[in-house]
């Protein structure tokens, strides 16, 4: 939830600056013996949720990219966020989804990219 | 039945479960391996005991680093029962490590967790594609698979049943100690090992736990430090219907059910048995035959039969295979009901594996028992009666049937075969009696050791040769037969004294006749003394002959 500017810090970088938007997606992970048992009824292991976060950044400077890029090309990432379920700010080790850069135009210190969005994904089920 | 909340057994159930699962690692740090395998001598065992006991927790291994977990119980009724755990970690642990294992199932907001006791590893697996280790662990049943010495044998011979266990779990680091309500209940704990039930065999301490079991009517299995007898005669402990069964592999077959105990030993030719008439009468027939259990292969079997019975007769539960979504708190040799529709199947635990990697899932299945069928025309209540014992460690036979004031028998051993019977009738086609000395005593028929024939009434066909002896009054001589006054000879001639010889002999001895007018013949008809002459000798034979004196 992205309650103030503080609101995701990722790598110690505050990313509240270098975004537009912040997707949080709840996912259940079900385990393999889930499904209908002899009633009929849905039964099954929840192996845990896995929050997901889609940032969607801002036109970027070349200087600004230097910072985030690296952090979006790291193995594993610590996502510093508030999570509603457990009423507080929470780290969860993620990793990241695939991302593009497009660029109209030359970039420099005045001119940016097009914005983009890169998804950061708990690697184990929040606990 | 494990412990476990209403909340548990409601949520096990749910969709949405969480789970999870912990190791507590106790490391070895004795030596127990050799070669890398599984080492546990008599020399060693206080070692292993020490090792299994350890309370120090080196390092807890949770669901993170666990791939995942296989309980395991197998067992039959009857016996003891070892528990299994498999599973697959990271961590590269010993053999001879020590684990405390335990389920958690989230309920509310916190985890209840069900301990499933403590495992001993007894072997270890690399697995080269995940880098991680398979492992196989054993609870303290492990301990008992130990060979036991022939004097530790010897010791339990003459020992009650319930000494006999002590002594094992004394071994093995286990505590038994039967209670007096225990001794009141299961009265064959109190029964003794006859001597020589264990001479010269090499089995475990767990074939001796086996056969105790058996005698008793009862199960075994570890719990803690603890050695504990579980009977049959148990209620049911919990009722599980649909939610609780996967849609797939779900069967129950025939209802399983005793109402007949039999005792068998003698590759099956000597059985005795217990049976509910009126249960058979209604339902067959259906045994349960214990064969050739050393502890009862001896003349005191119906001292145990009763017991055994009474714990198992009208045992009954249905043959059954499932895949349930998960239940996880049974115990081995629970009953259970499970409910279909409008069936309920009353169920026993015997064979459950319980499956944990991301997700739960357990088997349950109860193999069909192996049938056996018993001719009760030939067997009885009692070995008092009949009973026919085959004694391979002694290398005897012995069959005996005991009627009345009558015992008939009949002993095999390796000093020769005796049979002691009331009557013996031998009868066939052709009998070959062959020996190097036959001797015969009776009243009326004797052979002696020289060959010396003698009976009453003899009544004789064919050929007879004889030099010597009496028939009929009449003397046997080489020459021939004669009863004194009658000679008959070999080359056909005879010989008769009378009167007149008196007076013949008595006119040569007197020189009315000479001598020299004596024929040959003459000679030899009156030298009745055969010494070349005839004179007053020859005249008293012939008056001792004939019976008048002259």
């Amino acid at each position: 939830m992205f309650l103030d500017k503080n609101s995701i810090i990722i790598n110690g970088v505050n990313m509240g600056q270098y975004i537009v938007q912040a997707q949080y997606s709840y996912n259940k992970l079900w385990s393999s013996d889930s499904g209908r048992n002899l009633a009929g009824v849905q039964s099954g292991t929840l192996i845990g949720v896995f929050p997901k976060i889609i940032l969607q950044f801002r036109k970027l400077t070349k200087e600004e990219l230097e910072v985030i890029v690296p952090i979006l090309d790291s193995a594993r990432q610590n996502v510093t966020y508030y999570d509603p379920n457990k009423k507080e700010t929470i780290t969860i080790e993620t990793y990241t989804g695939d991302y593009e850069i497009v660029n109209k135009y030359i970039i420099g210190t005045n001119r940016k990219n097009e914005g983009f969005a890169c998804s950061f994904i708990a690697t184990s089920k929040r606990v | 039945m494990k412990t476990v909340t209403n909340n548990f057994k409601e949520q096990i159930a749910q969709l949405g479960r969480e789970i999870d699962f912990k190791f507590f690692l106790h490391t070895n740090d004795k030596i127990l391996t050799e070669d890398g395998k599984f080492l546990m001598t008599e020399n060693n065992m206080h070692l292993v005991v020490e090792q299994f006991d350890e309370e120090e927790v080196d390092e807890v291994i949770t669901g993170d680093d666990i791939f995942n977990v296989a309980i395991v119980n197998k067992g039959k009724i009857l016996s003891t029962m070892m528990k299994e755990v498999d599973f697959e970690i990271r961590q590269d642990l010993r053999i001879g490590d020590v684990i405390d294992c335990q389920f958690g199932l989230k309920v509310g907001s916190d985890y209840e967790y069900v301990d499933y006791g403590r495992y001993m590893i007894y072997s270890k697996e690399f697995n080269e594609d995940t880098k991680t280790y398979n492992y196989v662990a054993f609870d303290k049943m492990l301990l008992t698979m130990q060979e036991a010495s022939p004097e530790f044998l010897t010791d339990l011979e003459g020992r009650t049943l319930a000494d006999c266990i002590n002594l094992i779990c004394g071994g093995v680091g286990l505590s038994f100690n039967a209670t007096q309500e225990q001794l009141a209940e299961y009265p064959n704990l109190n029964k003794q090992i006859n001597e020589g039930t264990f001479t010269d065999l090499q089995i475990t301490y767990r074939d001796v736990l086996d056969m105790i079991a058996q005698a008793l009517g009862l199960s075994m299995i570890v719990e803690g430090r603890y050695l504990r007898l579980k009977s049959l005669k148990s209620e049911v402990v919990d009722t599980f219907d649909e939610k609780y069964l996967k849609d797939v592999n779900v069967s129950f077959g025939n209802k399983y059910m005793v109402n007949s105990v039999v005792l068998s030993r003698s590759e099956d030719n000597d059985n005795i048995y217990r049976r509910d008439e009126e249960s058979v009468s209604e339902y067959g027939v259906h045994e349960f035959k214990i064969k050739d259990n050393l502890i009862m292969l001896y003349d005191d079997r119906e001292d145990y039969i009763d017991e055994i019975f009474e714990q198992l007769n009208g045992l009954e539960y249905y043959i059954n295979d499932f895949n349930s979504t998960g239940i996880t708190y049974l115990d081995w040799l629970d009953f259970y009901n499970v409910t279909v529709g409008d069936k309920t199947y009353k169920c026993l635990m015997l064979n459950d594996e319980i499956k944990i990697q991301q997700g739960l899932e357990e088997t349950v299945y109860t193999e069909e028992p192996e049938e056996t069928v018993t001719d009760y025309k030939t067997s009885s209540k009692t070995d008092k009666e009949v009973s026919f014992i085959v004694d391979k460690q002694n290398g005897s036979i012995r069959a005996k049937v005991n009627k009345g004031d009558v015992i008939n028998e009949i002993n095999l051993d390796e000093s020769g075969a005796e049979i002691n019977a009331e009557k013996i009738s031998l009868a066939g086609k052709t009998i070959k009696m062959t020996s190097d000395n036959i001797t015969i005593q009776s009243t009326n028929f004797n052979v002696d050791d020289n060959g010396n024939m003698s009976c009453t009434n003899a009544n004789v066909n064919g050929t007879i040769t004889s030099a010597d002896g009496t028939i009929g009054g009449w003397t046997i001589n080489s020459s021939g037969l004669n009863n004194g006054v009658v000679k008959l000879n070999s080359d056909g001639s005879s010989t008769i004294y009378t009167v007149a010889d008196l007076f013949v002999m008595k006119g040569y001895i007197m020189g009315i006749q000479p001598f020299d007018t004596m024929s040959p013949q003459m000679l030899s008809h009156y030298d009745l003394n055969n010494d070349g002459v005839v004179n007053t000798s020859d005249y008293v034979i012939l008056q001792q002959l004939i019976g008048i004196s002259m």
